[in-house]
C-alpha cells in the first residue's frame, strides 16, 4: 500500500507522520479516511492544548496581580516560583502545539488534498477507444467548419466598400460646401478691417464671453445672420 | 515539587441561599436520624436504641430570639422580611431515652445539630464569607452540653465554614463534635479522630456515596488547573472535601474512562488524575 500510494502521489518518500495510517489502510479511500480522523484528533488535541494554555495564563495573570499587592517577601517569593512554574507549562504547551500538533496537521491536511484529488480523478471513468475516435473526428470536423467561417468573415469584411450617397444626398452635400465657400469669403474682408491699428476695437460684454458653447455653435449653424462685428459698426 | 499556595476565601453567601442550605442540613441530619437504630454511649460503653419510640426531637430556640433581637438592632427596615430570609442558627436535640430495669426512663446519649452563620454580616450586608470562629462554636456546645452524665454528639454546620481554630475544641469528657460545611456544593464534614465515635459517625455524614462521587467529578471539572500541574491528587481531594480515598479513586477513575484527556495515575502515591493527551 506504501508503494501505491508513493507512486499515486508522485513522491519518493512519505513523511513518518503518514507512512503508518498507509501501512495499515487497504486502499486509498481508507487511507483517506485513517488520515481525516487522524487529524480530527490532532486538532481536537490541539484545541485542548490552547483551552488549557487559557487557563495557565488566567492563573499566571491572577498571581502577577496577587503579587503585586503582597507585602510579605516570603509569600512574594512563593509566588514568583509558582509563576514560574507556571511558565515552564505554558513553554511545554506551546512547543507542544507548534512541534507536534501543528506540524503533524499540516501534513495531514497536504496529504488529504492530495489523496482527495487523486480519488476523484481516479473515480472518473475514461471512455473506450471506439468512442474517443469519434470524439476525435467530430472535434477535427468542428475545427475545419471553424476554419471555413473564419475565411468567409474575412472576405466579407474585405470586399465591404463606404457607403455611397444617392441624388438626394450629393446635392446636399454640394449646397453645404457652396455655404462654405460664402462664408469665407465674407470672413476675409472683416480679417482685414481689423487688422488696421487706428480702427478702436471694442470688447465684447463679459455675457456674451461667457455664453455657453452650445448657444455659441447654434448660433455658427445659423448662416442667414450676419457676422456679430458688423452688426455693431 | 509543586510550589502549594492556599487558595483564597470562598465566595459570599446572602441570606437566601444561607437559609436554604442550613434548612437542608437539618432535613438531612434528620433523614439520618430515621435510619440511626442504635447509637453508643462511651460513658457507659453501651450501645442504646435510638429508633423513634426511644427517641425525644427538642429544639432550642434560643439563638433564633438572638437573630431576632439582632435585626431589630440592626436592620433599617423591612425587619420581618430580613427575619424570613435569613437563617435562624437553629439547634436540634435528639434525646435517646432508655428505661432500665428498675429506674424511670432517662437520656443517656443526645445527638445535637446546630446551624451557625454571620447573622450580623448578613443583616447589615445581605452576603458574608466571614466564616465561623471558635468562640462562638463553643459558646453553642456550653449552651447544650451541660448534663455530665450524658454523652453528647454536636454535629455543627457552618453556611460559611471554619475557622482553623474550631478544630481545637471539637473533644471533650462527655461531648463529640463534627464540623459541616457545604463546601462548592459539597457537603462536607470534619471528624476530630477519636476512637469513641463509632458508628455515631455515620449521623453528621450528610451525604450518600453516589453524592459524593458525584461531587468529587464537579470538584475535579473546577480544578482543570490543578490537573494540569499534577496536583489533582486523592490527597487534595481529601483535604478538601474530607471524602474517603475509595470514594475519591472511584470518582478519578469514572473521570478518566469519560475524558480522553484525563488519565488516572496509580503510578506513584499519592494517586492523582493528570492531563493526557494522548
Amino acid at each position: 500500500m506504501l508503494e501505491k500510494i508513493k507512486k499515486l502521489l508522485g513522491v519518493k518518500d512519505l513523511p513518518e507522520e503518514v507512512s503508518p495510517l498507509y501501512r495499515g489502510a487497504r486502499n486509498e479511500r481508507e487511507a483517506l479516511i485513517l488520515l481525516k480522523e487522524a487529524r480530527r484528533r490532532d486538532e481536537s488535541r490541539r484545541k485542548r492544548s490552547m483551552q488549557d494554555l487559557e487557563i495557565l495564563d488566567k492563573m499566571e495573570e491572577e498571581l502577577l496581580e496577587e503579587g503585586k499587592g503582597e507585602t510579605g517577601e516570603s509569600r512574594k517569593l512563593m509566588i514568583a516560583r509558582r509563576i514560574k512554574e507556571i511558565r515552564w507549562k505554558i513553554q511545554e504547551l506551546n512547543n507542544r502545539i507548534e512541534n507536534i500538533y501543528n506540524k503533524r496537521i499540516k501534513v495531514f491536511n497536504e496529504h488529504v488534498a492530495s489523496l482527495e484529488t487523486v480519488l476523484e480523478l481516479t473515480s472518473e471513468e475514461l471512455p473506450d477507444k471506439k468512442n474517443m475516435e469519434e470524439m476525435a473526428i467530430k472535434a477535427k470536423n468542428l475545427l475545419e467548419d471553424l476554419e471555413k467561417s473564419k475565411e468567409l468573415a474575412e472576405g466579407i469584411t474585405q470586399s465591404e466598400e463606404p457607403p455611397q450617397p444617392d441624388e438626394e444626398e450629393r446635392e446636399i452635400l454640394q449646397e453645404m460646401e457652396r455655404r462654405a465657400d460664402l462664408e469665407l469669403e465674407k470672413a476675409k474682408p472683416e480679417e482685414k478691417e481689423a487688422e488696421k491699428p487706428e480702427a478702436p476695437v471694442r470688447e465684447r460684454p463679459q455675457a456674451e464671453k461667457e455664453k455657453p458653447k452650445h448657444e455659441k455653435k447654434r448660433e455658427e449653424k445659423k448662416p442667414e445672420e450676419p457676422p456679430e462685428i458688423l452688426y455693431e459698426e | 515539587m509543586a510550589t502549594r499556595i492556599k487558595s483564597s476565601r470562598a465566595l459570599p453567601i446572602d441570606r437566601k441561599a444561607a437559609l436554604v442550605t442550613e434548612e437542608s442540613f437539618f432535613e438531612r441530619l434528620g433523614a439520618n436520624m430515621n435510619t440511626t437504630t442504635g447509637i453508643y454511649n462511651p460513658l457507659d460503653n453501651r450501645t442504646y436504641d435510638a429508633t423513634a419510640r426511644n427517641r425525644v426531637m427538642k429544639v432550642i430556640d434560643e439563638r433564633s430570639s438572638e437573630v431576632k433581637a439582632l435585626i431589630k438592632k440592626h436592620a433599617e427596615r423591612d425587619l420581618m422580611k430580613t427575619y424570613e430570609e435569613i437563617p435562624k442558627n437553629g439547634v436540634v436535640l435528639y434525646e435517646i431515652l432508655h428505661k432500665d430495669l428498675l429506674g424511670p426512663r432517662s437520656t443517656k446519649v443526645v445527638v445535637v445539630g446546630a446551624g451557625f452563620s454571620p447573622t450580623l454580616d448578613l443583616i447589615r450586608n445581605g452576603s458574608s464569607n466571614r466564616r465561623v470562629a471558635a468562640e462562638e462554636l463553643a459558646r453553642v456546645k456550653d449552651l447544650v452540653v451541660q448534663n455530665p452524665n450524658v454523652f453528647y454528639y454536636v454535629g455543627a454546620f457552618s453556611t460559611t465554614s471554619w475557622e482553623e481554630g474550631c478544630r481545637n475544641i471539637l473533644v471533650g469528657g462527655n461531648f463529640l463534635m463534627a464540623l459541616c460545611d457545604l463546601y462548592d456544593e459539597a457537603w462536607r464534614t470534619y471528624f476530630p479522630p477519636d476512637g469513641r465515635w463509632r458508628g455515631a459517625a455515620r449521623v453528621f455524614d450528610l451525604t450518600t456515596e453516589e453524592e459524593k462521587i458525584e461531587a468529587v467529578r464537579r470538584f475535579a471539572r473546577k480544578h482543570t488547573f490543578e490537573i494540569l500541574m499534577d496536583e489533582l491528587s486523592e490527597d487534595f481531594v481529601f483535604d478538601q472535601l474530607g471524602y474517603a480515598i475509595p470514594i475519591i479513586r472511584e470518582a478519578f477513575e469514572q473521570l478518566a474512562a469519560e475524558d480522553r484527556f484525563l488519565r488516572f495515575d496509580t503510578g506513584t502515591r499519592p494517586y492523582r488524575l493528570v492531563r493526557t493527551y494522548g
